[in-house]
């Protein structure tokens, strides 16, 4: 069966290269697709190379954006830190100052009440003193009007050099009448004012001293006080000698007596009047005292009212210097 | 009480820097002092060299005058030549012309207890007025223009005199030791309280004796 085998296997083998050719031609496309799809491949991945650099540049550039702004913003926060400390720095220093100023002003005040009250006090408060301790019925309606005018202007007078004293900020010491003394004059030219001032007011105890002694504060022309200081003692001269005017009647003879002595100064104010009584030394005249006190203290020294022998009260500041 | 007159010969020194004052002044002083010799300086320094020179009794000085001739006049000078007098060994009696005499009245008690008499005026006084005021510092009073006083105004220095007088009985001389002043100023404190007093000069009384019963009725002394 060669033949049939041979007509067989011819067959078989066209078929077998029918079927080659088959899958040549098949594969041949396949290829060509192949081909295409690998042009494509590289193109797309070039393509894709190029937009990767493009990508890869675009983040650079972002990057260095970025870092640019993360460093301006920094440095924006520190300018605002900064700022901020700066501005809490003078918040804190004007704070300090406001605080100051609330203070030298609540002092002020109360110094200037208490001005207020010694002017009031040594003044229009003396006056009406003398006038509640005489008996009203026996003033004259003219005599009753002339002694209210009389406070009434002392009262206008404190409010007018109270003004002055703010407006100015002279160390002035304001006594009744209108007087107003330059403190940074010489202690013993305003003790004397103060003393020839005080005597020319209309109280009873003057009325019956039948001399008065010239009085020498040069003894004290040495010291070396401060306004203040010199303040509390005209104060306390002018208050002295007011108690004499309300309270030492009879009085005929008034002493100032000042002296340098031994490392001390003295100054006195001695009458022979009626003494010391219940009434003057209580209740009416605390502000008198706790004004002599308070000076006494600032001095270092002390203050006494005492009877006056064989009559009468000496009313005594010693202070060392 | 004329002391002046028992002196034979006197200087005055009158200190102005005007001369039309000088011209007004100096004739009408020597019209009331006949005897004196009046010399005068227009400034502070010639008005001390001259008042080293002739010693004056008496010195008329305007407060208002120059440091030295040619300077401006202020009363400052003259305040400060009448500081000067006040402490002076000489202590020449003294009256002060000025248009404000209330630096003078700071100087009161100085004044008081000075040795020789004292006499502060207005510029503008008549010149009678002035001879008047002069004579009283000539006296040794004591003369200080102020707001008029209800009552008499004695010095310590005078209390103390009185004191000694009639507490203890010392003689002019004594106290003045005592107080270590000089007679001239023992003298002049008597004149000084007796114009205090208001006692007048009468020929019967003793000024003294009067001046005693007047302090002891205002309780000066007791």
């Amino acid at each position: 069966m060669p033949s049939s085998y041979d007509q067989a296997s011819r067959n078989d083998l066209l078929e077998l290269v029918e079927d080659l050719t088959r899958q040549v031609e098949l594969f041949e496309s396949q290829k060509h697709d192949a081909e295409i799809l690998l042009d494509t491949v590289v193109e797309q991945s070039t393509l894709l190379e190029h937009e990767l650099q493009l990508a890869e540049r675009h983040v650079r550039e972002l990057n260095g954006v970025l870092e640019e702004r993360v460093r301006l913003r920094t440095a924006e926060l520190e300018a605002a830190n900064r700022n901020l400390a700066r501005e809490s720095a003078e918040r804190k220093l004007a704070q300090e100052k406001s605080l100051a100023l609330t203070q030298q002003v609540l002092e002020q005040r109360s110094l200037t009440i208490e001005r207020t009250y010694e002017a009031v006090h040594n003044g229009p408060l003396q006056e009406l003193a003398v006038l509640l301790r005489t008996d009203i019925g026996s003033f004259s309606e003219p005599q009753l009007r002339s002694q209210l005018q009389k406070i009434n202007t002392d009262l206008r007078g404190i409010y007018q050099s109270m003004r002055g004293a703010v407006n100015n900020h002279a160390e002035a010491l304001y006594l009744e009448g209108g007087l107003t003394l330059d403190l940074s004059l010489d202690l013993p030219e305003l003790l004397l004012q103060t003393f020839e001032h005080t005597l020319e007011r209309d109280f009873p105890g003057f009325k019956a001293i039948l001399f008065q002694i010239t009085p020498e504060f040069y003894p004290l022309a040495a010291t070396t006080l401060s306004l203040g200081q010199k303040r509390g003692l005209c104060l306390f001269l002018q208050e002295a000698l007011c108690n004499v005017g309300k309270h030492a009647l009879g009085a005929t003879r008034l002493d100032v007596v000042c002296k340098h002595h031994q490392g001390s100064y003295y100054l006195g104010i001695i009458d022979n009047g009626q003494g010391l009584s219940a009434d003057a030394s209580m209740g009416s005249d605390q502000q008198g005292t706790h004004q002599a006190e308070r000076l006494a203290e600032t001095l270092s020294g002390c203050f006494q009212r005492r009877p006056n022998l064989p009559q009468g009260v000496r009313c005594e500041l010693v202070w060392p210097g | 009480m004329d002391l002046a007159k028992n002196t034979s010969r006197q200087c005055f020194l009158v200190v102005d820097d005007h001369e039309a004052v000088l011209h007004g002044t100096v004739p009408a002083l020597q019209k009331a002092y006949p005897w004196a010799d009046i010399f005068t300086a227009k400034d502070y320094v010639s008005a001390m060299e001259t008042m080293e020179q002739v010693q004056p009794e008496l010195m008329v000085v305007d407060l208002s005058i120059p440091q030295r001739a040619g300077d401006i006049a202020t009363p400052e000078v003259g305040l400060r030549l009448v500081q000067q007098l006040l402490t002076s060994q000489l202590a020449p009696n003294i009256a002060v012309l000025s248009t404000d005499i209330n630096p003078l009245v700071r100087l009161k008690s100085i004044i008081k207890g000075y040795e020789g008499g004292f006499a502060a005026m207005d510029k503008s006084l008549p010149l009678q007025e002035m001879l008047n005021y002069i004579d009283f510092a000539m006296r040794g009073s004591v003369y200080l223009p102020q707001t008029v006083k209800a009552r008499p105004e004695f010095h310590p220095k005078w209390l103390e005199l009185l004191q000694l007088r009639f507490h203890e009985g010392l003689t002019d001389k004594a106290v003045a030791k005592r107080m270590g002043t000089s007679d001239r100023t023992i003298r002049n404190y008597w004149v000084r309280i007796q114009d205090a007093l208001l006692i007048g000069d009468e020929p019967d009384k003793d000024v003294k004796v009067q001046i005693e019963i007047a302090a002891r009725k205002i309780g000066l002394i007791h």
